[in-house]
């Protein structure tokens, strides 16, 4: 037994040894707790100092921010949204075979849609809670989980039986009722997704998660405090749409009119409800004092943007003509909802049906011309019809925003937390009109803005 | 008074002494007063700041008795392996406490023990995603209901609250907090 004992005393005492010498080092249960990884959000095009937003104003509001699609009612709103609000779910890092859950932690945040004073739209970003990741491995995309969007003084039309009825829409936001839309449910199925045959004419759905590529990927290095900035297009990028629901399968027919992300790049058309991919977005990462700066004033400049080195400038504008023509003529009826339960739901659809068919007639007719007349087959009108749809999908989703952007008032400019790396920067004279972007031929390089290296500590002017 | 007073200590020595010849004899008796090896197996749960970080998981040890000289005390020793991890993250701890500890059986009389524990000692972590691993002084009091199940082999029921001390290290907020509670299995050596 004795020799047991002294076993037993030899094992404490080696663990006590162990603790007493272990006085030093990193706490690692406050690690745990801890993180070097900050992901920021911003809701600017721009990743330091964005242009204020500039909401337009009187006649213009009803030209730049109501948009085309607007065709059932005349809208009773004439003034910009007081606050916008979102509500993230979480996110996670993707590597090109499995995600990681870093950010599991729901993050709600509102803040005025017309000032500055919300650090999402003025520049500053608002934090995220997340873990670290895995050292040393490379994570080439983030996924965003946005349950809900929304900004403020939405309206709802109601078809009574003693005519149009308005009032406030409302939903819900951190679990209270207010007044308010939530577009991020509009933000799936746009018209080219019920084409697939994959999709089976079901949404596809492309919000939950919002897949955000980094620029040049993140590799984590636990010992350094790297930020993972992350901008998603809203300010100054917001136009007022109309929701359709006349259909009679709710309980009481209505409209709503809703302010919503731009649908410049993937234009939204009269009777269709959906506004999908129109939510753009970027990520890009640096390390906290291990960034350059580059400065300058060039005369006339508003916009100047840097993009990774040997990039084309053309990936990040569109052509000078709106995107959706490419499908104008490939572009089929929109899809009815049977109304079966009350004889003016039954009345509705079956006129509108009619219409359908009519319209359907004038699409074949159009894609039969385009493939040259009566003698096209329907083989080459079916080719001609997907690969209108295939160019158009493809162009949208080959737009990128760059990495690093900003906008001056007066030509002298200030980029900052750069990550070391070579860039090319351009600049732009034009402030793209409300609710747009730029477009081919608004940027050029600025002179000795090609192929710059920025170290860490760098301070360039070009 | 004064005799009153002598008789007294005198009845509380002779009780005394008396004793310990009894309690020789239990031990020759007594299977539970005999050294013990078992193993537990049980959940183990993070509280306070470390429920923050890591969720519950299975987890499970082995531990040695030994019988000290005073009655109703013996002498422990622990060791056990933990996983603790993230359902929805990516923090991950593997945590090797092994510590002694002093265990008294309360003196009471029926088939069940209700045994007290106290003790210290260190325990080993490695957490991810950080990738990192250090020796911790850790602090443990628990308790134990029991029952002989033959002369060999008793079963119970167990509970101990780890304490894993840093906060004497530069840039520490926190200590761990973890509770081992489970199904104890555990035999008399009848050596």
């Amino acid at each position: 037994m004795l020799p047991l004992v002294k076993a037993v005393f030899a094992v404490l005492m080696f663990s006590f040894l162990c603790s007493v010498f272990a006085c030093s080092g990193d706490p690692l249960l406050t690690n745990l707790r801890t993180n070097n990884l900050t992901v920021i959000i911003k809701g600017t095009y721009e990743s330091n100092n964005p242009k204020d937003w500039s909401w337009p104003m009187g006649a213009d509001f009803s030209s730049k921010v109501i948009d085309d699609s607007v065709n059932m009612y005349p809208t009773t709103i004439s003034s910009a949204p007081s606050t916008f609000m979102i509500d993230i779910t979480g996110m996670n890092l993707y590597d090109g075979s499995k995600t990681s859950k870093f950010g599991h932690k729901r993050k709600t945040y509102q803040c005025s849609a017309t000032d500055e004073s919300g650090d999402f739209f003025n520049g500053g970003g608002i934090k995220m809670e997340n873990d670290d990741v895995d050292s040393g491995r490379e994570y080439t995309s983030l996924r965003l989980y946005l349950r809900k969007l929304l900004f403020s003084d939405a309206k709802k039309y109601e078809l009574s039986n003693y005519g149009w009825e308005e009032s406030s829409f409302r939903t819900y936001f951190k679990e209270k009722r207010i007044d308010a839309f939530n577009f991020n449910l509009l933000l799936v199925n746009y018209f080219y997704d019920t084409l697939r045959y994959e999709n089976d004419g079901e949404d596809e759905n492309r919000i939950y998660p919002l897949k955000i590529d980094i620029t040049n990927g993140l590799v984590f290095d636990a010992d350094e405090e790297m930020v993972l900035e992350v901008r998603l297009v809203i300010k100054n990028f917001v136009k007022l749409y109309e929701y359709n629901r006349l259909d009679y399968t709710s309980s009481q027919p209505y409209l709503a009119h809703y302010f919503g992300v731009s649908d410049w790049l993937r234009d939204v058309k009269a009777d269709e409800n959906t506004i999908g991919g129109n939510l753009l977005a970027v990520a890009r990462t640096y390390v906290k004092g291990r960034t350059g700066t580059v400065r300058g004033s060039i005369s006339g400049a508003k916009y100047i943007i840097g993009i990774p080195a040997g990039s084309d400038i053309s990936d990040y504008t569109l052509p000078n003509s709106a995107l959706r023509d490419l499908v104008s003529q490939a572009t089929i009826p929109a899809e009815l909802i049977e109304g079966t339960d009350t004889i003016p739901a039954i009345l509705i659809y079956h006129m509108q049906y009619e219409k359908y068919w009519s319209d359907w007639k004038k699409f074949v007719d159009g894609v039969q011309t385009a493939c040259g007349g009566p003698s096209a087959t329907q083989d080459e009108m079916q080719a001609y019809y997907e690969d209108k749809w295939m160019q158009y999908n493809d162009t949208a989703n080959n737009f990128k925003i760059p990495p690093l952007a900003t906008y001056t008032s007066n030509g002298s400019f200030e980029i900052t937390n750069i990550a070391p790396g070579t860039y090319d920067f351009y600049s732009s004279s034009s402030v793209p009109a409300w609710g747009t972007l730029f477009k081919d031929g608004d940027f050029q390089p600025i002179v000795g803005g090609m192929g710059v290296t920025i170290n860490e500590g760098d301070d360039l002017t070009l | 008074m004064r005799i009153k007073k002598g008789i007294f200590c005198l009845a509380i020595s002779l009780l005394f002494f008396s004793a310990s010849e009894v309690f020789a004899f239990e031990v020759r008796r007594d299977y539970f007063l005999k050294p013990q090896v078992g193993i537990w197996f049980g959940p183990i749960t993070p509280v306070g700041p470390t429920a923050d970080s890591l969720d519950a998981n299975l987890g499970g040890g082995l531990y040695f008795r030994y019988n000290l000289p005073w009655r109703y005390f013996k002498l422990g020793v622990d060791t056990s392996y933990q996983f603790l991890k993230q359902e929805n993250g990516v923090n991950k701890m593997h945590l090797v406490p092994v510590y002694g500890n002093l265990i008294f059986t309360l003196p009471i009389n029926i088939p069940l023990k209700f045994q007290l524990k106290a003790g210290a000692g260190a325990a080993y972590l490695h957490i991810q995603p950080d990738d990192a691993s250090r020796w911790d002084p850790i602090f443990v009091g628990g308790g134990e209901l029991s029952f002989p199940a033959g002369r060999f082999v008793n079963v119970g029921l167990r509970i101990d609250y780890i304490h894993l001390y840093e906060k004497h290290l530069d840039g520490a907020k926190v200590d761990g907090h973890i509770i081992n509670s489970g199904l104890a299995v555990y035999f008399n050596l009848n050596l």
